[in-house]
């Protein structure tokens, strides 16, 4: 078994309480930190190589470095706004193993200076929030929380925020917004949330992954983080397995595991023993894999060398028996729906590529469509206000890219080349 | 300041400043539709994506700020193809109504499309639509010619501060709705968002399928509705080609911008005056002494002989420009007659004040600038020769009864005015005056801004400026404001160099 950083639950099932969780060794990275000064809390975490484990990759320190230094109101937010199709691995942090991510808040507070800070659940969330809320409630009683926590003079004080359901707030601009109670539409960049974030304050947004890192690599070391996974993606990563497999589940391996071993031994492999089609390996709006990647580690920048992303790490897997069309027109259609509506390339332009997969999809497909669809990705890639529109774009061009005939072969067949197909989203 | 170089030319900017602004300084033009000067930046509607070296990806020229040796290209292939990106986005769902829409000839789609794309939609599927609603009594909203560009939602709640529109619903499906129009009947400034509108999406009630813009003359001139001075654009109906008679009519007015007067808008009071211009009925069309017309001709020679007095009196106008005043002005001198000046009218300022005076007069500080005694210190009201300039508008009431009682007492009372009033119908000799568009006339705003209303329109009926009646020697309007400035504010003055947005005292 491969080392047990976030999923302490695998350890021990109770670990949601408080007094399972210290037994672990749970707050005793906040009791060093809190001995550290902020500054090199932060030159810690920077050393350890932690990236952010939302989507983008960025290193977790440096983002922490630009957080103005002094005085002043800041803010600390955690984005658990899970929302990426095919991820589902932040709500069994917080459902297992919560202290871990109130642990890393505090840690995360105190290092940029930040007094206040919110947990960003997503609206569908209610009941993970209610055990995040319990153990929230349990470290203000331990003095975890509260007032000047465990007589440093830190004071920190942590709520829960539930969202509303869109796919949007998980951008952090449009996360802030949403935090502020307004619509959660994003905000221009620059100014970037560390200059103006909630509330008009200096603000930094991380993923509970990521947060959930910070406690082990304060208590044990950024050389002890270094040995896990390979350079410059150290680590341990958690893996959503959904689709075509036996086993579908979340596994916490370390980074640069190949795709190969993940699907095949800890996903249990392909349902009935079919052959492997495409794979999602970060979310759907990672561009999608084929069974030649198979042997690729699964980290950020193995999975950009092939023109992917490690994304969430949300793997879905597709089989033989899939049908492309059918799988990426329900993406495209997820997009649309969650396009805020604020800029008009990705406003217009994903409900069109929609309108148009759909079409090709229900066998009225014209000839032109791909390029159609093609050019209109081009005209969004770039243009827009946030990464929702590329996002889109990542998925729907990758997939037309990869399985271009499969598309024409609809058009103009009006029909699907799988038989039997087996549905997937 | 600091150097950048646009379409590789170089320009010294200010720091802090964003693309397009810099640009539109140098008169490059970026299209947009979501930025306005006046308001916060938005950023949303994409069209002026501009290149920028060393970015991956286009820049919006709105909110990106300019930095030293950035070099910018505004019509290079990636700024064309996202433009034309954009511009196809945009009319994705707009029903193309052009000839039913009231925004047509000046809409920023229909002058974008035309320039920067000028393509053929590929979009295939129905197009959503909504219903056309008035959303207030002055306002109407077609949400399907929208483009979301929040220009009237951030003018709602930035500048007013009211919050009747919000965008709602998510995507695709997002449209402008009205949350108050209560709130909006109220709001004394709301008929802005129909000009901010890039689009047809906001118009008003009362322009709704009235004219097509380009039968309209645009006059630049300045709001006769109090002392603020607000730019504005006063629409002529101008189908003189079509002869079906209604030339010259105002069909609407509508804000100019004066960026050195902070001045983006204009109130509704002063947007819906222009109706009391339209009066016909009761303009004085011809001079007119004691109930019969007469030619000017006869009102030049008759005016030159019952002047020939020792005790005469000009009461000028704070409702009238500069150049009239003043050749009143310089007539009363040359016989030695009394000048004085009436008190403006005043009306309670609305909340929020934004351009808007309580004094109910254009040029009121002209007046106060020359240091002229108030009509309340008229003495002796007998006098043998009477002068009182009037124009559209109201003075105040106690001003008003003092100047009645002087032209009654008069010997010889005259009064040049546009539109009868009672001030009119109590003197011997009415002469035709010209309404504000139809000469030029400069006006000291509340801030001491002179500025400079242009001629649109020909004379209509016989009306003629005053230094014509009065036989004064002068050749045009502007020598007389240069004589003003000369002799009271001991400066040089001209048009020219009152430039388009005035100049300051």
């Amino acid at each position: 078994m491969s080392e047990i950083v976030l999923f302490k639950h695998l350890i021990d099932p109770e670990v949601r309480n408080i007094e399972n969780y210290i037994k672990l060794g749970g707050y005793e990275g906040l009791k060093k930190a809190l001995s550290m000064n902020p500054d090199e809390i932060i030159e810690e975490v920077k050393r350890s190589n932690l990236r952010g484990r939302g989507g983008a990759g960025f290193p977790t320190g440096l983002k922490w470095s630009f957080m103005p230094k002094g005085e002043g109101q800041k803010y600390f937010v955690c984005n658990a706004d899970e929302g990426e199709p095919g991820t589902f691995k932040d709500r069994y942090i917080m459902s297992e193993n919560p202290h871990q991510l109130v642990e890393g808040m505090v840690i995360g507070g105190y290092a940029i200076g930040a007094s206040v800070g919110y947990i960003y659940i997503r609206g569908e969330f209610e009941f993970v929030a209610k055990t995040v809320q319990k153990a929230i409630d349990e470290a203000y009683n331990q003095g975890f929380l509260g007032k000047n926590i465990l007589d440093s003079g830190f004071d920190f004080d942590l709520y829960i925020h539930l969202g509303a359901g869109a796919y949007i707030c998980g951008e952090e601009t449009g996360l802030i917004n949403s935090l502020e109670g307004k619509t959660g539409k994003p905000r221009l960049k620059p100014p970037f949330p560390a200059q103006y974030g909630v509330f008009g304050k200096p603000t930094t947004v991380n993923n509970v992954e990521t947060i959930a890192c910070v406690p082990d690599i304060i208590r044990r070391g950024a050389d002890w983080f270094l040995t896990i996974g390979p350079d410059k993606n150290n680590g341990t990563k958690i893996f959503a397995v959904s689709g075509h497999v036996n086993n579908p589940g979340v596994f916490e391996l370390p980074m640069g595991t190949p795709l190969r071993e993940i699907i095949y031994e800890h996903a249990g492999g392909i349902i009935g023993g079919k052959k492997l089609k495409a794979v999602i390996p970060g979310g759907s709006s990672a561009p999608v894999l084929g069974p030649e990647h198979l042997d690729i580690p699964m980290d950020f920048d193995s999975l950009k060398k092939v023109g992917s992303m490690l994304g969430s790490g949300a793997i879905v897997v597709m089989s033989e028996d899939t049908c492309i069309v059918e799988a990426f027109t329900r993406l495209a259609r997820f997009y649309a729906h969650e396009s805020c509506g604020q800029c008009t390339p990705c406003r217009e332009g994903t409900p069109w590529m929609y309108k148009i997969m759909k079409r090709i999809e229900d066998g009225n497909g014209k000839k032109g469509d791909v390029d159609l669809l093609l050019d209109i990705c081009k005209n969004i890639m770039g243009r827009t206000i946030c990464p929702l529109g590329d996002a889109a774009v990542l998925c729907i061009k990758g997939a037309i890219e990869r399985f271009r005939d499969e598309f024409e072969y609809h058009i103009e067949h009006k029909k699907c080349m799988v038989d039997n197909k087996i549905p997937i989203f | 300041m600091i150097t950048v170089k646009i379409n590789d030319r170089e320009y010294q900017v200010e720091e802090g400043k964003t693309i397009l602004e810099v640009a539109k300084e140098f008169g490059i033009d970026i299209p947009h539709y979501c930025y306005h000067p006046a308001l916060s930046i938005a950023g949303n509607c994409r069209m002026c994506l501009v290149e920028v070296k060393g970015m991956p990806k286009p820049m919006t020229a709105c909110s990106t700020r300019v930095s030293d040796g950035m070099e910018i290209y505004t019509d290079s292939e990636i700024v064309k193809e996202a433009r034309k990106g954009v511009l196809e986005f945009i009319l994705l769902d707009h029903p193309v109504d052009c000839p039913i829409c009231d925004k047509s000839g000046e809409c920023k789609l229909q002058d974008y499309y035309f320039k920067y794309s000028a393509q053929r939609s590929r979009y295939e599927f129905p197009k959503e639509r909504h219903k056309v609603q008035k959303i207030s009594k002055k306002i109407y909203l077609n949400p399907n010619r929208c483009v979301l560009c929040t220009r009237c939602v951030r003018f709602l709640s930035e500048i007013t501060k009211t919050f009747e529109l919000t965008t709602v619903e998510r995507g695709s499906h997002t449209y402008i709705t009205c949350v108050d129009p209560e709130s909006l009947d109220n709001n004394p400034f709301a008929s802005n968002i129909s000009d901010i509108c890039p689009v047809g999406a906001l118009g008003l009630n009362e322009f709704r399928f009235k004219k097509r813009v380009w039968f309209t003359k645009k006059v630049k001139a300045i709001c006769q509705g109090c002392s603020a001075g607000c730019n504005i654009y006063v629409d002529v109906s101008n189908r003189k080609q079509l002869l079906d008679g209604d030339d010259d009519e105002i069909v609407r007015i509508h804000t100019a911008e004066n960026p050195k007067l902070g001045q983006y808008f204009i109130c509704d009071e002063g947007r819906y005056s222009y109706k009391l211009y339209n009066d016909r009925e009761s303009r004085v069309k011809v001079p007119v002494l004691e109930g019969e017309e007469i030619t000017v001709e006869n009102a030049v020679s008759l005016i030159k002989e019952k002047a020939n007095v020792r005790k005469g009196v000009v009461i000028l106008s704070p409702l009238h420009s500069i150049e009239e005043n003043y050749a009143a002005y310089l007539f009363a001198r040359e016989r030695g007659f009394d000048v004085f000046r009436p008190s403006s009218f005043r009306k309670d300022l609305p909340e929020p004040a934004l351009f808007i005076e309580e004094k109910k007069s254009p040029n009121d500080r002209m007046l106060k600038l020359m240091k002229l005694p108030k009509v309340s210190e008229i003495e002796e009201i007998d006098y043998d020769f009477a002068l009182f300039l009037h124009n559209v508008g109201k003075i105040h009431s106690k001003s008003e009864v003092r100047i009645l009682s002087v032209l009654k007492k008069s010997t010889f009372s005259v009064v040049f005015e546009p539109v009868l009033s009672e001030f009119g119908r109590n003197a011997n000799l009415v002469l035709p005056a010209p309404i504000f568009i139809e000469e030029n006339g400069c006006y000291i705003n509340a801030k001491n801004l002179v500025q400079r209303s242009h001629k649109g329109v020909d004379y209509m009926y016989l009306s003629k400026p005053l230094w014509f009646f009065l036989d004064i020697n002068f050749k045009s309007e502007e020598e007389l404001l240069a004589v003003f400035a000369k002799e009271q504010l001991n400066i040089e003055l001209d048009y020219n160099r009152l430039g388009t947005e005035g100049f300051e005292l």
